[in-house]
């Protein structure tokens, strides 16, 4: 038995945590000077940046919408961010450009690009250092990033993964159980309305757990919502003590 | 191609380290600190310079020191293709060694070094060119390495060339750029270095100066230096790039005073 | 947004105010912002280090070494003697689009690769300062190789001397694995790394190191540590690199002016000045 199935046994991941216990979130947002709106999150040990540009007028006649704004993601990995040795990855690697497009599809529905005829909006991410969960965290930041820019959406879009592994689910998996080969699955969830943007699952479940891995997530989700939305009250608060005179 | 299929060889090699008795050091300069080649520490070697040798190009150039010799052909001004905002002319200039041209083949593609060395001729040469004369349009500027004897003065004399090329096109310039080079040495200054010079120095100096307006339009060093030997470098390398003016300026006018 | 064009107006008051001594956020011309300097923060990486000037520019510099075979490049034997016996420096930069719209895309191919020549030009010869020969494990055989990846998360001017503070102090926190080397007999040799993540070296001569100085041309003065506005005033620069004797390791003009040659002296006397 190898020793990850022990600790998984034991119900407290490597880390320290319990089976339905998230990883530390630290969040800020509004902290880069060029971008329109910015945001920095970091869960456990997965640190990730993301700037957001626009509204504005499509740099590309090809991307041009004629009824609504187009959406752009790129995301770049730092070369220094992976545990193993040393990697650079291109910004065309494939990998990178899946998480991308599933960004990508996650905020369409919910930012409301119709107000914003013939123009685009960019969402940039860095990845400074990764331990698992790239895709929520992606979609964390960039929303909350697209807060920060002021870009109307319908509401927060919260992304939590959840995993199985003999019988027990986990919550939130980090690098190393993900390694261990446990069935992960992402969901993306609207917090209000509970409503599923992203679901995404690499390998296989046993149908009669899926859903209450399902329901993890969805929890983890809600529990990310209430974090992400304290920081933005927090931070607003702030800038309106700021900037008023007395 | 070695089959590596049938001769198998050891996992892992190691490469002989070879030790050397120190006294085969190559000698870089003997008492009466004559260089190998029979120059002076602060020398330049001869220069043979032709304009005019594309016959396709608008202008262009050749260059000969020592073992280098570098080609450069210029085109243009020609309308860019989308023009940015900007009241000024483009500069495009792309450097190409030969596969050929030095001790280890280089690639055919064009390489992060041969990037970086457009970009030094570019940062050398829009000073002395009027590109605020040639709005929406672009010069093109394509310099081959034929053979590199020392990069130092490779790079000196791909300047050297281009401006003379860009001479010769007929493009309005504020003036000649001549570049020449520098390496240090054991705390010495060898002036126009070659390629096993190179192999020992601690640094180098290029420096590309318009003698007629004294004014310097790049500067390149690396290593570790003392402020009063770069000071000395750089009048030496002022003093090369004023004699390396006066053969540019003849190699423009043999062609004239030929027709005439 | 980091703005790509100036109107001549706004030159002109940026020029007149460098003349008085001042400049927009009141500093005088050779004042830098304040510098802010972390280390430690990317914890897979074997050394890291992030720099900000003032409330801008942002650089995130992160070490990470690697086992590798010596690289015998040389063509002279007495070159490949001495190649065999030191480590080597790899040297990457990146220019992120979170730190500016220009870099999207291929945008930041150009900056990244003439960033990254700069950086491996400092740091590869003797003036890097970094013992190389302390690198090597086994002469001829296998080395340390040091990659320095940089990355410019936020762009508000000045960042090639950003990127030489930060990198200096990444190799400064850096932590070397320990090398535990066997001789077998007969010349064969092994090594291990060491079990123990508390048994590391710190890179040798990581206070050699040299760090840059960027002086911008603006009319006839020159200022240090300028701002976007300033650099699109700006002529010509000239990035001066000084290590910690003093000694000049490198100088490098850079944009599309030329300086003058009485000019060019004093710029680089100022630089020991700054320093």
């Amino acid at each position: 038995m190898c020793i990850i199935t022990v600790l998984l046994i034991l119900i407290s991941l490597m880390d320290g945590r319990r089976a339905n216990e998230l990883r530390k979130i630290k969040c800020k947002p509004s902290v880069l000077s060029q971008a329109d709106g910015s945001a920095y999150i970091e869960q456990g040990n997965t640190k990730c940046l993301a700037a957001v540009y626009g509204p504005r007028e499509t740099r590309q006649k090809a991307q041009l919408i004629h009824n609504k704004a187009n959406i752009n993601v790129e995301i770049s990995l730092a070369p220094f961010s992976m545990p193993q040795e040393r990697k650079k990855r291109s910004k065309s690697d494939r990998r990178l450009l899946e998480i991308a497009s599933a960004v990508k599809q996650t905020f369409e529905p919910i930012i409301m690009t119709n107000l914003f005829a013939r123009s685009q909006i960019d969402i940039y991410l860095q990845i400074l250092q990764f331990d698992g969960g790239t895709i929520q965290i992606c979609i964390n930041a960039a929303t909350l990033a697209l807060i920060d820019a002021g870009i109307p959406m319908q509401e927060y879009v919260c992304a939590c993964s959840a995993g199985c592994h003999e019988n027990h689910t986990l919550l939130d998996l980090n690098n190393a159980e993900e390694m261990a080969d446990t069935p992960e699955l992402t969901v993306a969830l609207l917090p209000m309305s509970g409503k599923l943007t992203l679901l995404q699952m690499d390998s296989r479940l046993h149908v009669d757990k899926l859903e209450p891995v399902m329901n993890l997530a969805a929890l983890g989700c809600k529990e990310i919502y209430q974090t992400l939305d304290e920081t933005v009250r927090e931070y607003v608060k702030d800038l309106f003590q700021k900037s008023s005179p007395y | 191609m070695v089959d590596r299929r049938r001769i198998q060889g050891p996992e892992v090699s190691v490469a002989p380290i070879i030790i050397k008795s120190a006294d085969k050091r190559t000698c870089l300069k003997d008492e009466h600190s004559r260089r190998r080649d029979g120059r002076n520490l602060e020398d330049i070697c001869p220069i043979f310079l032709k304009t005019g040798l594309i016959s396709q190009a608008n202008g262009s150039a050749f260059i000969e020191i020592r073992r280098t010799k570098i080609a450069c052909g210029v085109y243009g001004p020609r309308q860019t293709k989308i023009p940015s905002f900007s009241g000024k002319g483009n500069l495009n200039v792309e450097i190409k060694f030969a596969p050929f041209s030095c001790q280890k083949r280089r690639q055919p593609y064009r390489d992060a070094q041969e990037k970086d060395l457009s970009q030094l001729v570019i940062e050398a040469l829009v000073p002395s060119i009027r590109l605020d004369l040639l709005p929406k349009s672009t010069i093109d500027i394509y310099i081959t390495v034929l053979e590199n004897d020392g990069t130092a003065s490779c790079l000196a004399a791909a300047i050297t060339c281009a401006s003379v090329a860009v001479a010769d096109a007929g493009i309005e310039m504020l003036d000649l750029v001549p570049a020449s080079s520098a390496s240090y040495i054991g705390g010495e200054i060898y002036m126009d270095s070659d390629l096993a010079e190179e192999q020992h120095e601690t640094g180098y100096l290029i420096l590309s100066y318009m003698p007629s307006l004294k004014e310097v339009t790049h500067i390149l060093q690396s290593g570790d230096v003392d402020l009063a030997l770069t000071t000395q470098a750089f009048e030496q390398c002022t003093d090369a790039c004023s004699k390396i003016y006066s053969v540019m300026i003849n190699s423009l006018l043999l062609p004239i005073r030929d027709t005439q | 947004m980091a703005p790509v064009l100036i109107s001549a107006l706004e030159a002109d008051y940026i020029l007149k105010g460098i003349d008085d001594n001042l400049r927009a956020d009141g500093r005088g011309r050779l004042d830098y912002r304040e510098v802010i300097l972390e280390t430690g923060l990317i914890t897979q990486a074997h050394g890291s280090a992030r720099c900000r000037l003032g409330e801008g520019t942002d650089v995130l510099v992160g070490v990470k070494v690697d086992i590798g075979t010596v690289d015998i490049d040389g063509t002279e034997e007495e070159v490949a003697t001495v190649k065999a016996k030191r480590g080597r420096v790899v040297c990457n930069v990146e220019c992120s689009p979170i730190a500016s719209q220009q870099f999207a895309g291929r945008g930041a191919d150009d900056i990244n690769n003439e960033l990254t020549q700069m950086m491996s030009r400092v740091l590869n010869g003797p003036q890097g300062g970094l013992n190389l020969e302390k690198l090597c494990i086994i002469p001829g055989k296998a080395c340390w190789i040091v990659y320095i990846d940089a990355l410019v998360l936020d762009y508000a001017g000045n960042i090639v001397d950003t990127m030489f503070m930060t990198t200096r102090a990444a190799l400064f926190n850096t932590q070397v694995p320990k090398a535990i080397i066997h001789d077998l007999g007969d010349g064969e040799v092994e090594f291990d790394l060491s079990e123990d993540v508390e048994e590391w070296e710190r890179i040798e001569g990581w206070e050699h190191v040299p760090i840059s100085v960027t002086l911008n041309k603006i009319g006839s003065r020159h200022i240090v540590d300028a701002t976007p506005l300033e650099e699109l005033t700006t002529e010509a620069k000239l990035h001066v690199m000084v290590n910690r004797n003093g000694k000049i390791c490198g100088i490098q003009k850079s944009g599309s002016g030329s300086i003058e040659h009485s000019l060019l002296s004093e710029m680089v006397q100022v630089h020991i000045f700054v320093i």
